[in-house]
């Protein structure tokens, strides 16, 4: 072994020695509830709370006895990070509540529109310097500072410390001239091809990126983030264009502001009864924007998939599928399997090898070439369930059969987008997967898991109304899809890997990709895994705390 | 026109084979142990040995008399059935470990050989849901015959936990309520709870299980280890036809024909 | 290129893992757990494997004692422990100072498996098990 690791034992003894609380690391000696620590803690907190209310609460010997199997930790995948299933729960881990909060916070509106307004309606000029002086208005009035009207009440600055507005423009001149401060500068986030792209795709509106406060959709709904906006904008015009706040022209800007905003979700039907911007109406293509891994690490376009599977993974399984629509506990167990212990990892990485090796690269297999596909898909699925089979520790890992169904099939998905470079091949090539499975093993996903996958070849190219769809327009709605738990995140990544493959700069929208790459979000979107992670290890701040107008009881 | 002749599955290999076999029901399975119909009884669970059969609506003779139904004219209905038995189930655990049989083809098997039926197949297990009568005549079938192995196929109700884990030291699939033993001085698997595990007066020997080696030549399973499933040309071919005929109908639809 | 504004520099120490080809039964757990015991270097074990409840948990037999025959108390280095799992792996925590003190514990450590594990295992290197206090370790708070 070489000094150097020699040198890297010497380090992580002293290291660990120096951590008291990992001297106490004794997690799964014994059996029962017992061998967790969190459900000791769980216990006592229960115990304490059902003592002060006078009657029970959680009760760890009710629940199904745990074996210490199941409760070895998880590795967050890509990084170093232990943590336990509970800490992944969405409503434990404050990442994975700010990777939505932050998403849902997120309104996109474009200044064209009011520019026009105040232009041509009021005869006022917008210059550089007016633009500036709004931003800076509109970043008081967003976080809920009042304007106009005197005795207003405001939102304390320390609730809503997270809310502000930055402005981006594929138009270099005018991004020089806007004050730095509110510039999502695409040229400084983006590597220079990336940053080419992009710009050509957003021409010359100035879009802004409107983060309302993370509180605002706590206490409203989705639905909420765009109406703050949009009164917040307003009154911003207001206020830096020196407007009369009673003429007519001001609706205009309320209109532009609530109906030409792009929010992250959208309208689903009346009968999954959710209101605008909800979780379940947010496309693969937008989802798979809002990860930067590719932006972050362009040479590693395995990872822009597997860091978009985690991302619809807490969003579409754990709070979506999980929370929303079923209720209850809830999916974090199931959903666990598509973003720990590096199983996906060993599986996407392999499968970029092997097109590298034997189908010529990434888009190196033409799209309607489909003999070399369905060779492809047959190559993949198989490694994947060789390894599940060749080692017993992988197929234990997971709870079930329909885990290894879906890390096999978005495997094999992953791989048939990045060797077309088209989404709806690597989709066509998930369904050959599921097939695959079925037919080798004699057993696939649970009862209702095996409808959607069984029926699914025939809707993957389908693009007519009510057929189908893009892939990159898909999403938790598309009505194959709206019971898929297990599934979101699997073909969340496969659009993903289709644009990394091509090189793209975005899958959807290119201002969606910008208005996430701005380092003044709470979450890091480009290492979703490790933030989740920070999450579980209570290393992570999320917003939209109370703690600020609380009492402290210590 | 030909006379149409059915098929059953493709593939020269061994497990192609099996599934064929399971399939077809002119093939008579083998009987490999005898579990009399008691124990069958017992292992369910669902009534006590000899207790009468309890019964959810009249007999159907009684109930045809007064409806005039033109499918009840058609179906003869099943024995259970006739007597207005309960829907009872019996529910198998096939190790992923070269069990002789596995969910999905069970699921065909059923379909193929039994009639007035339900079947759920899940990836650890798989239910069979019939009026009681008749479901202890194919349960007893099941137990019986060259589908079932004493250490790799489970009776399980609830808790099926274990077709994906390791085998224990006896070659036996794990089962958390341990509803099976191992008898040392037999050599035989003996049931002493039924498949919900509660305890049964009776233990209910179930034979010896077969070596890994002959469960090779028996089992349904493609494995890495056992025979891949790439090996076998002609399975591989029929799945991913059968994906492409799929993906031409939905896509394509005019181009199906001549595929 | 901007970097990502979260790192880890955080290093555990490393731990030998054994995964058995079977489950093992109760005897054969304690056989291995004495035969790892006297080996110099080691930190922690931890075992892990499938669940044995003293109790059935659900179903119509909820409530009912499970009777497990694997569910013993066996005995260790002196210490009784009750086992409640069929163990399938150990996770060996090692506390070794240079590569040569890391390689001939794990020497050791091969030895007593082959010794006392009679349907083979394989044994692996690294780190498997948490080392950082996660969200629900209120204690460390």
């Amino acid at each position: 072994m070489a000094e150097k690791e020699k040198l890297f034992l010497e380090a992580c003894k002293k290291k660990f020695k120096e951590d008291p609380t990992a001297i106490e690391t004794k997690y799964y000696c014994y059996g029962g509830w017992k061998q967790s620590k969190s459900k000791v803690e769980f216990q006592k907190k229960a115990s304490e709370i059902a003592k002060k209310r006078g009657f029970p609460m959680m009760n760890e010997d009710i629940g199904v006895p745990l074996g210490q199997r199941s409760w070895m930790p998880y590795q967050l995948s890509h990084t170093d990070i232990f943590v336990e299933p509970d800490d992944l729960h969405c409503i434990n881990n404050p990442a994975i509540q700010q990777a939505w909060d932050d998403i849902r916070r997120t309104v996109l509106v474009g200044l064209d529109s009011p520019h026009q307004t105040i232009e041509r309606r009021l005869g006022k000029e917008v210059t550089p310097e007016t633009i500036n002086a709004y931003l800076e208005t509109v970043n008081h009035t967003m976080p809920g500072g009042a304007v106009v009207q005197e005795h207003m009440a405001e939102c304390n600055p320390a609730l809503v410390y997270d809310s502000y507005v930055k402005v981006m423009t594929g138009d270099d001149d005018l991004a020089d001239e806007i004050d730095p401060r509110f510039l999502i500068d695409v040229n400084k986030n983006f590597p220079k091809d990336q940053a080419a792209k992009l710009k050509k795709a957003m021409g010359k509106t100035l879009m802004q990126a409107v983060r309302v406060p993370t509180m605002v959709g706590r206490v409203m709904d989705g639905a909420t983030a765009s109406r703050h906006a949009a009164m917040q904008i307003s009154m911003a015009f207001i206020s830096s264009y020196k407007l009369a706040a009673g003429e007519a022209a001001i609706a205009d800007f309320a209109y532009s502001a609530k109906h030409l905003s792009i929010n992250m979700g959208t309208m689903m039907p009346a009968r999954r009864a959710r209101g605008p911007n909800e979780p379940g109406g947010i496309t693969f293509g937008y989802l798979d924007d809002m990860v930067q891994s590719y932006r972050v690490y362009p040479d590693d376009p395995a990872r822009a998939a597997l860091e978009t599977v985690a991302l619809g993974a807490i969003i579409y399984d754990q709070i979506y599928l999980g929370g929303y629509m079923s209720g209850g506990v809830g999916f974090t167990q199931y959903a666990t399997a598509a973003y720990t212990d590096n199983i996906l990892e060993d599986y996407v990485y392999h499968a970029v090898d092997v097109i590298k090796d034997r189908y010529g690269g990434f888009c190196g297999i033409k799209p309607d070439d489909y003999k070399k596909q369905l060779k492809l898909g047959d190559e993949i699925s198989s490694y994947a369930l060789e390894m599940y089979e060749r080692y017993p520790a992988v197929m234990e890992t997971h709870f079930g059969g329909s885990q290894r169904a879906t890390v096999t099939a978005a495997t094999t998905g992953i791989a048939g987008a990045m060797a077309t470079g088209v989404a709806d091949n690597g989709l066509n090539l998930w369904y050959q997967s599921m097939l695959q499975h079925k037919e080798r093993t004699g057993r696939l996903g649970f009862y209702g898991f095996d409808l959607q996958d069984q029926c699914g070849s025939a809707n993957s190219y389908a693009y007519r109304s009510d057929e189908g769809l893009p892939a990159e327009l898909r999403g938790p709605n598309y009505p194959n899809y709206a019971m898929n738990v297990g599934h979101l995140s699997g073909y969340a990544g496969i659009p993903q890997a289709a644009h990394v493959a091509r090189g793209d700069a975005f899958v959807a929208n290119p201002f969606v990709k910008v208005a996430f790459s701005d380092k003044s979000l709470i979450f890091d979107f480009a290492n979703v895994t490790k933030e989740i992670g920070r999450g579980g290890l209570r290393e992570f701040e999320p917003a939209g705390e109370r703690s600020a107008v609380i009492k402290s009881k210590s | 026109m030909a006379k149409y002749e059915r098929q059953f599955y493709p593939g020269k290999s061994v497990p192609a084979a099996n599934r064929r076999r399971y399939m077809d029901p002119k093939v008579k399975l083998k009987k490999l142990r005898s579990v009399s119909a008691d124990d069958v009884v017992r292992l369910m669970g669902h009534r006590a040995p000899g207790e009468a059969y309890k019964s959810i609506h009249p007999p159907i003779a009684e109930v045809d008399a007064k409806v005039d139904c033109p499918i009840r004219k058609i179906v003869e209905p099943i024995e259970g059935a006739k007597t207005g038995d309960r829907v009872r189930y019996i529910q198998f655990t096939d190790s992923v470990y070269f069990a002789p049989i596995s969910p999905y083809q069970r699921a065909w098997m059923y379909m193929s050989r039994y009639r007035g039926i339900d079947t759920g197949t899940l990836s650890g297990r798989q239910i069979i849901e019939v009026r009681e009568r008749d479901l202890e005549r194919i349960a007893k079938d099941l137990i019986e015959n060259e589908t079932f192995d004493p250490a790799l196929t489970g009776i399980r109700g609830a808790t099926v936990h274990g077709h994906a884990c390791r085998l224990d030291e006896h070659g036996l699939m794990f089962d958390g309520w341990q509803r099976y033993l191992w008898d040392d001085k037999k050599k035989e698997v003996v049931y002493v709870k039924d498949q919900v595990a509660i305890p049964i007066d009776t233990k209910v020997y179930v034979g010896k299980p077969d070596s890994q080696k002959k469960l090779r030549g028996r089992t349904t399973i493609f494995r890495a280890d056992g025979v891949d499933m790439r090996d076998d040309k002609e399975v591989t071919d029929f799945y991913i036809r059968i994906h492409w005929l799929r993906t031409l109908g939905g896509y394509r639809p005019f181009d199906v024909k001549g595929e | 290129m901007p970097k990502p504004p979260v790192d880890y520099a955080n290093v555990p120490l490393p731990e030998v893992r054994i995964m058995t080809n079977r489950l093992l039964s109760a005897k054969t757990t304690e056989a291995v757990l004495n035969a790892i015991d006297p080996i110099q270097h080691i930190r922690q074990v931890n075992m892990t494997g499938e669940s044995l409840p003293a109790v059935i948990g659900s179903g119509p037999g909820k409530g009912l004692p499970n009777n497990h025959t694997e569910r013993q108390v066996i005995n260790v280095a002196g210490r009784e422990v009750e086992l409640r799992c069929l163990v399938g792996a150990f996770y060996i925590e090692l506390e070794v100072d240079d590569t040569d003190m890391l390689e001939a514990t794990v020497k050791e450590i091969r030895s007593a498996c082959e010794s006392t594990i009679p349907d083979g295992f394989s044994l692996d290197i690294g780190r498997y098990s948490k080392y950082k206090p996660s969200l629900n370790d209120y204690r460390s708070a």
